[in-house]
């Protein structure tokens, strides 16, 4: 997809065919989970938040290392669409990580009676959405847009060097303060009624974010390329 | 049929914060997907004006 | 007042000696000669963050109240965060006044490895920031009745934590130049919570008296590692502007 024409007409024939599956396995993931699973003999229906925080989580972690990965292409090979899927990915890793830490949240209340507890993956799912708002905070800041681009494809490396630190120094914190004796999911233990419609969830939620960070990138594609003849040629008749 | 609707909507007793994630993550997601429609549309426009 | 002839021939030559052959390390000690002139030159630039520093570490006993158990409890936190504030204060100056009046368009033209130029620039602003906040660490572990057996352990530990900050700080520098001083602080601030981890818990650690090498290592290795990775970056950030 070097091209930014070939991108567009390849990318308009396979979205609607992601947008379908993303609706497919959403719908059947969360209906299962939040319907006909079995309910948790300790916690009761509350884990059912489960099937809404946990791939959200995956999604706003594995979102940045697809971010810091573009990033690198776009600084070592200057390859210029990957630096526009570096922008295009960066709100929706942001939604993704607010959405994780909303759910977290209101997981909290009644399993924990507090709003925030500050647990080790709640505080690191926090640190990660200021990194996110740093990331978009610098997008805004540069009218440029290639310019823009490589400076926050800089930023992402240095974010993908310092997020394992994180996690570690994050979990070292923790345990000096307080005793983790809060576990949200303990997944060793999950029956596998339990565990299916959880991977239905995380596929489906992959889907939806290629749905949205390809119709966001067809917006940047269009954008930039908007003097040129073929987007002249789609638009105007 | 209304006992079955209370069962589902309440579950054990905190089953409005299930649906209240539920709903958060939809509204999130098609928040950032009609972001996307409404500025594809501005693009258009402004394409055709130029 | 401190400068006559000499000094201002200081400040003119070595973009004239760029041309000669000289080793990367003359290049290192002419920058950071010329550097260490101007900065002396205007007292604001190292006295600011110094003071900075110790309001900020004075305002919380006033907020808190002047209980020894609690501010001594407190007191690693309260002088890592202000540590961290008053070397975010300077991060803005390391390049705008010499993208400003032109001196880094010569260096980039005339310095082979732009690396040099980055390195001196990150210690130039450790020595304005860094190292006056060091020193008045002490008295602020004073004043907030930190134990002296967590003194030296504190000051290693801000010793590596405003190393790593004052790196940081020249890469936020580098891409936020010519825009506005907050915005490179956003960018910076949520990369440097590990450090503000580890360094408190050194001394936290300390007053524990607890064995806090392992904290100091990790640090070592943070900085060890972003030396090269974090000045090629703003490198490459610096040459955002001149495509």
């Amino acid at each position: 997809m070097g091209s930014p024409p070939l991108f567009y007409r390849w990318s308009s024939k396979i979205m609607p065919w992601l947008g379908i599956l993303a609706i497919i396995f959403l719908s059947i993931g969360l209906f299962w989970g939040l319907l006909i699973a079995p309910t948790d003999y300790k916690q009761g229906d509350v884990y059912r938040i489960l099937y809404v925080h946990v791939p959200s989580a995956i999604l706003g972690q594995s979102i940045f290392m697809f971010m810091a990965a573009c990033g690198l292409i776009n600084v070592v090979w200057r390859a210029k669409i990957s630096g526009m899927m570096l922008k295009s990915a960066a709100p929706i890793g942001m939604s993704f990580t607010l959405i994780a830490l909303v759910t977290g949240s209101v997981w909290g209340k009644p399993t924990w009676g507090t709003w925030w507890v500050w647990d080790a993956r709640l505080t690191s799912t926090l640190i990660l959405f200021f990194i996110y708002a740093a990331l978009i905070g610098l997008y805004s800041s540069i009218d440029d847009k290639t310019k823009a681009d490589r400076a926050v494809s800089i930023l992402s490396i240095v974010g993908l060097a310092i997020i394992p630190v994180i996690k570690k120094s994050v979990d070292w914190w923790q345990t000096l303060h307080q005793p983790s004796t809060f576990t949200l999911t303990s997944s060793p233990s999950m029956s596998p009624d339990m565990y299916q419609p959880l991977l239905l969830c995380v596929i489906g939620f992959y889907l939806i974010f290629a749905f949205t960070l390809t119709l966001n990138l067809r917006n940047e594609v269009i954008d930039r390329e908007r003097s040129k003849n073929w987007v002249k040629q789609i638009f105007v008749n | 049929m209304l006992e079955n609707f209370n069962n589902l909507l309440y579950m054990d007793g905190n089953g409005l914060f299930v649906w209240f994630c539920m709903a958060f993550f939809v509204l999130v997601v098609s928040l950032n997907i009609l972001y996307a429609i409404k500025k594809k549309r501005q693009l258009i426009k402004l394409i055709r004006s130029l | 007042m401190l400068l006559q002839g000499t000094d201002l021939q200081i400040l003119t030559q070595p973009l004239l000696r760029f041309d000669m052959k000289s080793s990367v390390l003359d290049w290192l000690g002419i920058i950071l000669k010329r550097d260490l002139i101007i900065a002396f030159r205007r007292s604001s630039t190292y006295i600011t963050p110094l003071v900075f520093f110790l309001i900020v570490i004075t305002f919380f006993p006033l907020a808190l109240g002047p209980q020894e158990s609690l501010l001594s409890s407190l007191a690693p936190g309260v002088i890592w965060i202000a540590a961290l504030l008053a070397s975010l204060l300077a991060v803005e100056s390391i390049f705008s006044e010499d993208f400003r009046d032109g001196s880094l368009d010569d260096f980039f033209i005339s310095l082979e490895p732009s690396f040099i130029l980055v390195f001196a620039k990150v210690m130039i602003h450790w020595l304005i920031t860094g190292l006056p906040i060091l020193i008045a660490s002490s008295l602020a572990a004073i004043i907030l009745y930190l134990p002296l057996e967590s003194f030296v352990p504190m000051i290693l530990s801000l010793l590596l934590g405003t190393s790593f900050m004052s790196l940081l700080g020249a890469l936020g520098a580098a891409l936020s130049l010519g825009k506005s001083a907050i915005l490179s602080a956003i960018i910076v601030l949520p990369f440097s919570i590990p450090t503000l981890l580890m360094g408190t818990s050194v001394v936290t650690f300390s007053l524990n008296n607890q064995d806090y090498s392992g904290f100091l290592m990790m640090m070592g290795a943070m900085l060890a590692i972003g030396i090269p990775l974090l000045c090629l970056l703003t490198v490459e950030a610096l040459l955002l502007n001149y495509d």
